[in-house]
């Protein structure tokens, strides 16, 4: 049992679990469809980052290992970036893709739920079994499910995030939203990288990269809700 | 005769937020590319 393998991904489960209670009372305060969707992929993130500690502490169990493939490698990311989709795009399109998405994750869970597994294959030559791994998925197509979700996770977050970025910046307004889709972005890669890295053999990549993403997530967040108190002023320039 | 409307002065965030948000910018978006490009890698591989 090691600091890295429990105590990082309980940090970043508690970390996630604070961060979607904060969203989903501000979604009952106000009703955002974004905030629902962004609390719930959360919740997810949370989950992922509880049964690694889990696992960290306790060892294989084949319900964690499920839940965490589940909800920590494929749903995550495209629940979270389904939010930002609600918050960018027209109503109709929104609604079509969550249908879509809504779908996708139930013949993943289906997929998932029904995988055979064998936790001996998470030690290879580029892993030494300390971290959970797909690896353990026996079942032939069921992986190849996590690069879609990812796909469409990263272009709607990350890209949501850099495009209200751009927005804000190209308008010059809104600095504090500036910055906090910044955190965002640059947050919301992070755990991408660390599951890529994590494939290719990188150890610890994956937790690390999650407790950090979550915290800049979370730190993104707050900094685009809270305008800045001394606003750096907005400077008038001349025409000339 | 009428009066002229000025021509409204461009609006510019403080100095350093002018030079790093454009970086910022630049460099998350070049991690996404690259990140798009492990992607489709890891699921050319995978069939």
């Amino acid at each position: 049992m090691s600091i890295t393998h429990t105590i990082l991904p309980f940090s970043s489960s508690v970390l996630s679990f604070v961060f979607a209670f904060l969203i989903l009372k501000r979604y009952w305060a106000k009703r955002g469809l974004h905030q629902l969707l962004w609390g719930i992929g959360m919740i997810f993130y949370g989950i992922g980052g509880f049964c690694e500690a889990f696992y960290g502490i306790a060892g294989w169990n084949p319900l964690i290992f499920r839940l965490w493939y589940l909800f920590g490698a494929i749903l995550v990311a495209a629940w979270l970036g389904q939010g930002t989709v609600y918050l960018l795009v027209k109503p109709r399109w929104a609604h079509a893709l969550m249908a879509v998405l809504a779908v996708a994750s139930v013949y993943g869970a289906v997929r998932v739920f029904t995988a055979q597994l064998d936790p001996s294959l998470m030690t290879s030559s580029l892993h030494t079994g300390a971290e959970l791994s797909g690896h353990a998925i026996v079942t032939p197509g069921v992986r190849s499910l996590t690069p879609f979700f990812n796909l469409y996770g990263t272009l709607t977050l990350v890209g949501g995030a850099l495009y209200s970025m751009w927005l804000f910046w190209r308008k010059r307004i809104l600095l504090h939203r500036v910055l906090g889709n910044a955190l965002i972005a640059f947050g919301a890669i992070l755990p991408a990288f660390g599951g890529a890295f994590s494939r290719f053999g990188v150890p610890n990549a994956l937790y690390i990269c999650e407790l950090l993403g979550a915290i800049f997530i979370f730190a993104g967040y707050l900094r685009a809700i809270t305008p800045m108190k001394n606003a750096p002023q907005v400077v008038e320039t001349s025409g000339a | 005769m009428k009066s002229e409307k000025p021509a409204p002065t461009p609006r510019r965030f403080p100095p350093l937020y002018e030079k790093l948000i454009p970086i910022v910018l630049g460099v998350i978006g070049l991690a996404v590319v690259a990140l798009l490009v492990i992607i489709v890698i890891v699921v050319s591989g995978s069939f």
